[in-house]
């Protein structure tokens, strides 16, 4: 196994590749009694078109199939996984995201056996018509209770304008419609496209011996080998340049005040996963010096009350794909727009003021890393996918400082100066 | 460890090197009143949000940007028939940092406490309209989630009229309204020198530096006897309490509560946490197995339990013309139970499920913290064999428990 050792914190990380692809994570925390397991595929919403081995033609699946695997895995001929956990001492759960899928598990006896029963139960799937069926009434119950969330809506309705032409524009979950396609031939086709180890990655954190749990992780992985069947994905992005983001927008829905977000769409593309976190954390710095409640842009909007309590905002990266939002309950959304816009036109200019506030923005953010140290949800979560190779949370704090003012520069050049934005809107009915 | 600093204040201190973090919470409790949680609200709400020496939102944020992103908290809730006004810092372990944070947390804190925006020797902020406004927002706009608003209404129906639990912890919108400028500095004072004050340290802390730095505070003595009265405590009603609203969203809510007169102290109180598992608080429950996954009626169908208040509570989301069938179901899996028909593997999971529960809090400090406050709250140690508590129940200590829940309130908000 890989040895990383980091000072500071007095501790140990460690990694491995299996002989089957997957990607293996062991964070060891002293004094923790719990295990959190956390095992991802790389594979989610957007991922609904593409070639299987050896076929030219593109294979389309109906929308939020990858969400409705994520419940089906769950279910097997003669049990739920979730009893075999139950019996383990064991919580589990899972979610689908626009680019993963996770399965977790957390606690803190029969530790290895919750390892392998994670494996085991994402790795051996059972799709039945009767299994289907009765999914379509539980996600259509879950869909429709999104539907009816504003704040919800308000994000979809949001990123839908950011990616009008992508798969991004439907929800995760897909539509009523769109599930009552899927049927277990479908979920097969899905299941051995992604779902094959080279694909997946796994993190455990917490109350473990790093040596037996990998024992008992490659054990286990004698039992699901496989051989790799080549697949490649539909494209994600069809308008790279973002010239078709669609510039405003809004939905009527019965609540009490209206609801303003706006969309920021990024172009770069990355092909380096230590670029691409830098990138995603001088994006985040700069946001919180341009937006964050240290700021005089934040007391300006709050004593003009556009903004309440609810004004947040949050970068997210993908693969293949990054945004921001920045979003309020407001009586003007108009008015909150505008401002905005003109925060974000003339920030370049605000940044070069601000070195000051650098050191202390810097600092607080390190500290926030440092306290979710106190998490194996927080440890394992942040670094699930493989999004950014094998860099891990004691990395991104290292990464994290050495972040300059010169790296927030550019990236307000890359990210916010092409100006591929969105004003989304709920209004009461 | 715990000191008294005065009669009805105490410090209470926990070292652990397991964290990298230090969590402070301040509590100050006094009989929840018709009156008092409204401005109590507000009031917390302005004192985390400016004081003398950091005299607005952007200056408080900064001092906490330069603390190495400290997290502060202020927020009110109930236990029982006890009002909780609640501050909580959080901060970097100094050991982590190689920097004191914690001389400069607690005087942070008395500045928050004992020096807020005064004028004219009243408590007075000059925000304090605007953060009233958007206090008044926020909790108009709960009413936009409809799983809260449909909980909301149920509880409505289930306490009665004149109930003190009729107001909610953090106000209504009303009593928010006519709230006035003396009030509010009359509450602070009264926050100040009359609650039941719980200063609790989690984190790898020096103890007496810590008891040094807290003991430069000044209290007074006061008495406030919260454990005698603390749980709520509601006849049965003769007539099921059965209302419905009509409202424009795709998925009905349909919301059900039980009395159930077993308490935090009271030796039933494991028995009917196991019941409470078994109905619907878990993935291994009669309505997540039943409701949700075979009738697949359901997203979500699941029961809560409050120990404090003596009572207990279904929650669920389906299609509006189910109600019928979904109300016989959710009936007929409690009913299940009181017949003893109870299946020993999924009781195991049950069982399990909440002991897993306990053992994942103990990573938890801001359960441990939690827990140190009820315990003060109560003023009598927990338990801490709650592992063998649970596995001890047995069936007929659930039928038992089971056969005390007594439907009396029915909400269904209709997306017809």
């Amino acid at each position: 196994m890989e040895k990383r050792i980091y000072q500071q914190f007095n501790q140990t990380v460690y990694h491995q590749k299996l002989n089957n692809g997957m990607d293996v994570t062991l964070i060891p925390r002293q004094g923790f009694k719990k295990a959190y397991g956390i095992l991802t595929t790389n594979y989610g919403s957007v991922d609904n078109r593409f070639f299987t081995k050896g076929s030219t033609q593109i294979t389309k699946v109906p929308d939020g199939i990858a969400h409705f695997l994520e419940h089906k895995m769950f279910e097997k001929a003669d049990h739920d996984a979730f009893d075999i956990f139950g019996e383990q001492g064991a919580d589990a759960n899972a979610f689908t995201s626009y680019t993963q899928t996770s399965y977790q598990f957390s606690g803190t006896t029969n530790i290895q056996k919750n390892v392998r029963t994670l494996l085991d139960f994402v790795q051996s799937p059972y799709f039945s018509v009767a299994g289907v069926r009765k999914e379509q009434g539980i996600i259509g119950q879950e869909i429709k209770m999104y539907n009816d969330n504003p704040d919800s809506r308000l994000y979809t309705g949001t990123i839908a304008h950011l990616y009008p032409n992508d798969p991004m524009h439907i929800d995760i979950a897909g539509t009523v419609e769109s599930i009552g396609e899927i049927t277990p031939e479908l979920l097969m086709k899905c299941y051995k496209t992604f779902y094959q180890p080279n694909n997946l990655k796994l993190v455990v954190v917490g109350n473990i011996d790093p040596e037996t749990t990998l024992n008992s992780i490659v054990d286990e992985e004698q039992l699901h080998r496989g051989e790799f069947e080549e697949f490649q994905r539909g494209e994600i992005i069809s308008q790279p340049n973002g010239k078709d983001v669609i510039k405003t927008g809004k939905e009527v829905m019965p609540i009490t005040r209206p609801k303003a977000m706006i969309g920021i769409r990024g172009l770069r593309v990355f092909d380096n996963h230590e670029d691409r976190l830098k990138y995603k954390l001088a994006c985040e710095l700069m946001l919180e010096m341009l937006l964050d409640d240290t700021t005089k842009n934040y007391l300006q909007l709050y004593n003009a009350g556009l903004i309440d309590d609810s004004f947040s905002f949050s970068f997210e990266m993908e693969r293949g794909f990054h945004f921001a939002t920045i979003s309020s309950d407001t009586d003007e959304p108009e008015r909150l727009f505008e401002e905005i816009q003109k925060i974000l036109l003339t920030g370049n200019d605000k940044l070069e003021n601000m070195t000051d506030e650098f050191m202390n923005t810097k600092r607080g953010a390190l500290g926030r890393l440092i306290m979710s140290l106190n998490s194996p949800e927080a440890i394992a979560n942040r670094y699930s996918s493989s999004l950014f190779g094998s860099i891990n949370i004691f990395d991104e704090i290292e990464i994290l400082r050495f972040i300059t003012m010169e790296d927030l520069y550019a990236a307000y050049q890359q990210f916010i100066a092409p100006f591929r934005l969105t004003e989304f809107m709920i209004q009461p009915n | 460890m715990q000191i008294s600093l005065a009669r009805g204040v105490r410090l209470h201190i926990i070292p652990t090197d397991k964290y990298t973090t230090t969590r402070i919470l301040i509590s100050f409790a006094t009989k929840q009143t018709k009156q008092n949680s409204a401005v109590r609200n507000l009031l917390v709400n302005l004192l985390i949000n400016g004081m003398q020496k950091y005299p607005d939102q952007t200056a408080v944020a900064r001092r906490l940007s330069e603390m190495y992103g400290a997290e502060l908290d202020g927020y009110v809730t109930r236990i029982g028939t006890v009002h909780n006004l609640r501050i909580s810092l959080n901060i970097v372990n100094d050991n982590v940092l190689q920097h004191h944070l914690s001389n400069e947390a607690v005087h942070f804190l008395h500045d928050l406490l004992f020096h807020p925006l005064m004028e004219g020797g009243v408590l007075s902020p000059q925000s304090w309209q605007l953060q009233n406004k958007n206090l008044i927002a926020t909790l108009q706009s709960w009413n936009d989630d409809r799983q809260y608003l449909a909980a909301k209404r149920l509880l409505q129906l289930y306490f009665a009229h004149d109930s003190i639990m009729q107001m909610p912890s953090v106000g209504t919108v009303e009593a928010l309204t006519s709230i006035t400028p003396d009030q509010l500095h009359e509450a602070y004072c009264s926050m100040i020198a009359n609650d039941q004050i719980d200063i609790i340290v989690v984190g790898n802390v020096d103890e007496p530096h810590y008891q040094k730095l807290f003991k430069e505070w000044e209290f007074s003595d006061r008495d406030q006897n919260l454990s005698r009265n603390i749980f709520y405590q509601q006849g049965l009603k003769s007539e099921i309490a059965d209302d419905y609203d009509f409202d424009d969203i795709q998925q009905s809510k349909l919301d059900l509560a039980y009395r159930l007169p077993i308490y935090f102290s009271d030796k039933e109180y494991y028995p009917a946490l196991v019941m409470n598992g078994l109905f619907g608080a878990s993935p291994y429950s009669l309505l997540f197995t039943n409701v949700r996954e075979k009738a697949s009626l359901a997203y979500y169908a699941s029961s809560g339990y409050r120990p404090f208040n003596g009572y207990a509570f279904v929650q669920s989301g389906i299609n509006s013309q189910d109600r019928d069938k979904a109300q016989q179901l959710i009936q007929h899996q409690l009913m299940t139970i009181q017949d003893g028909k109870i299946n020993d593997r999924q009781l195991d999971r049950v069982k399990k499920n909440i002991i897993n529960g306990y053992l994942l809090g103990q990573d938890n400090p801001a359960r441990l913290v939690e827990r140190e406050l009820v315990s003060a709250l109560m003023n009598r140690q927990l338990d801490n064999n709650e592992i063998t508590q649970i596995e001890d129940v047995n069936i007929s200590e659930i039928v038992n428990v089971a056969q005390q829940m007594k439907l009396q309130a029915v909400y269904f908000l209709d997306g017809r």
